[in-house]
């Protein structure tokens, strides 16, 4: 019982946040909202045993990857969209929201309720599965961070030529 | 009673609505930074659906992903906004709009 409030508590915060990132005017207000979202996700990894990921959400999506965010809305320092304000029923935006809802509507009715099964979420458990089963993804992925560092870098270069 | 229990499908529903939420804000929204963020958006819901399902099976796996998810998500946001940053030094705004020097000319 008490689990399933928490859960439409952190739903709601979750989707509230969310909608606030795609409707505000102003980049760094959508920033911050998607800092709640995040942590609200975060929350609910709590919940369904992943105590650890809940933390990397913590630290590497709401820390590292939106202090990059802010970082470049500060720099650019950028205004408001300076909409050429269409309406919000325009033709192609009430289209693509019906398919959007449609393809949302699908998924939803579609899904099967089971009963939830213990799952170790530790540390240990996790890191088990990386240096073993996972071991070339792991390894993949670290070369793909090394790739995207060095073409950041090379992006950032005062001078391509 | 049984209606109130929240099972992982649950997490999977809100799942969806969020990638929903982020790909209507990906389409409808122009500058390039709001674009980035509804995909970081639907990212955090593909990485919702891994973490219930991992739950539904009593499987770490999902959470093994969700972790993989993360890295390539951090990887996505250092390039995508240093290519922002070089849209915005010669054309000093976002408008993803505006970006149309590489459309084929007909």
């Amino acid at each position: 019982m008490l689990a399933s409030v928490l859960f439409y508590f952190g739903a709601a915060v979750l989707l509230v946040a969310a909608v606030f990132v795609i409707s505000a005017k102003s980049p760094m207000r959508s920033a911050m909202a998607l800092i709640v979202a995040l942590c609200a996700q975060a929350f609910l990894y709590v919940l369904l045993d992943a105590a650890f990921v809940a933390a990397m959400q913590v630290l590497v999506y709401a820390g590292a990857i939106m202090v990059l965010f802010t970082f470049v809305i500060m720099l650019l320092n950028m205004q408001a969209e300076h909409q050429t304000q269409r309406s919000l029923l325009s033709f192609s935006r009430l289209g693509g929201g019906i398919a959007i809802g449609y393809f949302v509507w699908r998924i939803i009715s579609s899904v099967t309720h089971a009963d939830s099964k213990p799952v170790d979420g530790s540390v240990l458990a996790i890191g088990k599965l990386l240096l073993s089963d996972y071991l070339f993804a792991f390894e993949a992925i670290s070369i793909v961070l090394l790739v995207a560092v060095i073409g950041a870098v090379v992006l950032g270069l005062k001078r391509l030529t | 009673m049984m209606d109130l229990m929240v099972t992982p499908a649950h997490y999977v529903m809100l799942a969806a609505i969020l990638f929903g939420l982020g790909a209507f804000g990906a389409l409808t929204r122009r500058s390039g930074l709001m674009l980035l963020m509804c995909v970081e958006l639907m990212l955090n819901a593909a990485n919702l659906v891994f973490v219930a399902y991992g739950k539904q099976y009593g499987d770490t796996g999902g959470q093994v992903i969700a972790f993989f998810i993360m890295a390539i998500a951090a990887a996505e946001a250092a390039v995508g906004l240093a290519i922002l940053i070089g849209v915005f030094r010669t054309r000093l705004n976002l408008d993803v709009d505006d970006l149309t020097s590489l459309r084929d000319e007909v």
